[in-house]
């Protein structure tokens, strides 16, 4: 019937022509198109002619210019949104473009969900939803800018030192603005007034919550539930269930009054349920538990032959087992994990001597584990030999989140003794103490925070690669009495000393020089605080082989001497 | 009698917030209850209905539904009012009734000088 009344249509058409809102157009048109077909029936009832009988009708409407410049004035046309909609969403994909160059994978997930999101149609086919749209586009940028670790933005505050909580800031940050994104859902629907806008406002919501829960499964968030959170939830559960009974009554005559009775009746129940499922959502990211590492010596191994059979049974060979003193055997006491890593030539350039580290796991539970490692070299002489012993003591801990802490440790060349005096980049007077606290991880068995325990004399330095090389280093822990090592001290914490390989500075006419080797000459030399440069020069070149610069002697020595007098 | 345009211009929007107040409507019915109503004095035009109708929407005195009709299966929006159009309503309709008196007491009352 439609293609039949040409002159409606024409009429209609004329009217709705400035009107860009394609869903108030086609709503106007069916609207003005049932009227007149009503007054064209009527006057067809009366006899008139097909023709005759459109033309009064459109007769009754008025001149439709003028109707639709009243029509016009109520729909009005925004340019600036227009263009602001489409250049805003050419932008965003640039920017976006950019961070996945930058960011590699992290970014193409985020791209494609965004892109999804923006090719739905879902602001298309409810423009009533574009608040939320523009929300959700912050939110996305926020995930960015925030969420990843290789920003230098402080993610973590330790609000409790005794129980270590740590609070989120930028999950906080993340769910506030999911929270602003909602509310301008409301607004939404508000204005929408339909079921429909209810409906796409859920699959969006939803759009939203998968993508970030996504986000966060993929950056590992730790995920731990604290009930101090449940009233901090109970804040957007009541916010929720405020918006949804207000949109009920406000969708008008959308929603048959039984509709209504029955949501009402529900309440309680739906109050409940976000009770129960909000602080799940909101609370398990924010909220970081972190548990102070206690090491309990495992004392159902006394005997020193039961502690050797446990590590052998774990994995350790024979021949090393029954090689280690007792001393050093006692100090896997209780271990319950072994995890062997191997280390020839090909691993490390420098290195021509084949070592192997056990690493006992001797303390584990949900937040941290306590990880003991013995290294033994094949051929400990040539390996002296070749590989000056070195001092570091730089702990990395790399975990899932990816902090790291380094300690810096004074030794004392007297009593050979080994104490941290610096921490970097968190200072905490509780590291000195050289306890872990790890965050909780998900992965514990196969986490790679293994400590690494070596004195450096070296002043500290912000070159990144000075940490990059050290960055899987690893633990070792010999004793002081061990034929494996010789310059190291026992703390009495749970690892003590290490032999690392050999850090070297280079120069640029690759004059690498020692430090261990420099340490070990330092010690050998009498007790004598003005030492000849000269004497010390010719001493180094014959130990290491090799040609010395006398001024980046000097330097490394000054340094040195402040390292080592340093209390 | 014929209204002038000017006269029943400001009116309009209270006419037809006071007829879809008694019960939901569609624009034709709208029309017809206006007439019947005003015994023909308002013969209210179809091109000037509907604007009014879509603005009061947009305002939120009125929100509308898609009926389909069981005569001939045609769709029809019908019309009605919200809280707001209500106040609205009883707002517009003091006015009226002030305007109104103070009109009727010039037009028809004796002349009072200063």
């Amino acid at each position: 019937m439609k293609n039949e009344m040409k002159i409606l249509n024409t009429y209609i058409n004329n009217v709705c022509k400035g009107i860009r809102d394609r869903k108030v157009k086609n709503e106007l048109k069916d609207e003005l198109l049932s009227h007149l077909l009503e007054i064209y029936e009527r006057n067809i009832a009366l006899g008139l002619s097909d023709e005759d009988a459109q033309k009064d009708a459109v007769a009754h409407m008025g001149d439709s210019e003028a109707v639709a410049e009243t029509f016009k004035k109520i729909y009005p046309v925004s340019s600036e949104k227009f263009f602001k909609d489409v250049g805003g969403n050419f932008a965003w994909c640039i920017v976006f473009c950019v961070l996945w160059s930058h960011w590699g994978f992290n970014a193409i997930f985020i791209t494609s969900c965004y892109l999804m999101f923006t090719l739905s149609n879902i602001k298309n086919i409810n423009k009533a939803l574009h608040n939320a749209y523009n929300i959700s586009k912050i939110n996305f940028i926020l995930h960015l800018l925030i969420y990843f670790a290789y920003n230098n933005i402080i993610i973590h505050v330790y609000i409790m030192i005794v129980s270590a909580i740590c609070l989120n800031i930028m999950t906080i940050l993340t769910y506030i603005f999911t929270i602003v994104g909602l509310v301008k859902v409301r607004k939404d629907l508000g204005e929408n007034k339909t079921y429909k806008g209810l409906a796409f406002a859920s699959i969006f919501a939803i759009i939203i919550c998968f993508i970030m829960v996504c986000i966060q499964l993929f950056v590992k968030q730790n995920i731990v539930v604290t009930f101090s959170a449940l009233a901090i939830s109970l804040l957007p559960a009541g916010f929720i269930y405020t918006v949804i009974s207000e949109d009920i009554d406000r969708l008008g005559t959308g929603v048959p009054q039984e509709k209504k009775n029955n949501f009402n009746k529900h309440k309680i129940i739906i109050v409940l349920l976000l009770v129960i499922t909000v602080p799940l959502l909101f609370t398990s990211e924010i909220f970081t538990y972190y548990q102070p590492v206690e090491y309990v010596i495992d004392d159902t191994q006394t005997n020193i032959n039961e502690t050797k059979d446990n590590l052998i049974e774990l994995g350790l060979p024979d021949n090393v087992a029954n090689e280690l003193p007792e001393s050093e055997i006692l100090k896997y006491k209780g271990a319950t994990e072994l995890h062997i890593d191997s280390f020839s030539d090909d691993t490390y350039s420098y290195s021509d001597s084949y070592y192997t580290s056990y690493n006992f796991t001797l303390c584990k539970n949900d937040n941290a584990f306590v990880v003991r490692t013995l290294m033994v070299v094949e051929n400990f002489e040539d390996f002296k030999e070749k590989h000056y012993t070195e001092l570091f003591i730089d702990c990395y801990k790399y975990d899932s989140s990816d902090i790291f802490c380094k300690f810096l440790c004074d030794y004392n060349s007297e009593t050979k003794e080994i104490s941290p005096i610096k921490c970097k980049p968190i200072e905490d007077e509780s590291f000195k103490d050289l306890h872990y606290v790890f965050p909780n991880t998900k992965d514990a068995k196969n986490h790679r925070a293994y400590i690494s325990m070596t004195v450096t004399l070296t002043p500290m330095t912000d070159d990144e690669n000075y940490f990059y090389k050290h960055k899987y280093a690893q633990t070792r822990l010999v004793d002081i009495n061990n034929p494996y090592s010789k310059y190291w001290t026992r703390d009495d914490d749970w690892f003590s000393c290490s032999i690392a390989n050999p850090y070297y500075i280079e120069t640029e006419d690759n004059n690498n020089i020692g430090f261990g080797a420099l340490f070990e000459i330092l010690e050998n030399l009498p007790e004598d605080e003005s030492i000849d440069l000269s004497e010390l020069e010719s001493t180094m070149e014959d130990a290491l082989g090799q040609d010395v610069d006398s001024k980046l002697l000097e330097n490394m020595f000054n340094q040195i001497t402040d390292e080592v007098s340093t209390p | 009698m014929k209204i002038s345009k000017e006269l029943s211009k400001g009116s309009t929007g209270m006419i037809v917030l006071s007829v879809i107040s008694r019960s939901e409507m569609y624009g034709y019915q709208i029309i017809k209850t206006v007439e019947m109503m005003s015994e023909n004095v308002f013969q209210m035009n179809e091109g000037t209905l509907y604007p009014i109708l879509h603005a009061l929407e947009k305002e939120d005195y009125l929100t509308s539904r898609w009926v389909e009709s069981e005569e001939n299966g045609r769709k029809r929006k019908y019309y009605k009012i919200t809280e707001k159009g209500i106040k609205e309503l009883a707002s517009q309709k003091q006015e009226w009734e002030t305007y109104s008196t103070a009109v009727g007491k010039v037009l028809t009352g004796e002349l009072q000088t200063i």
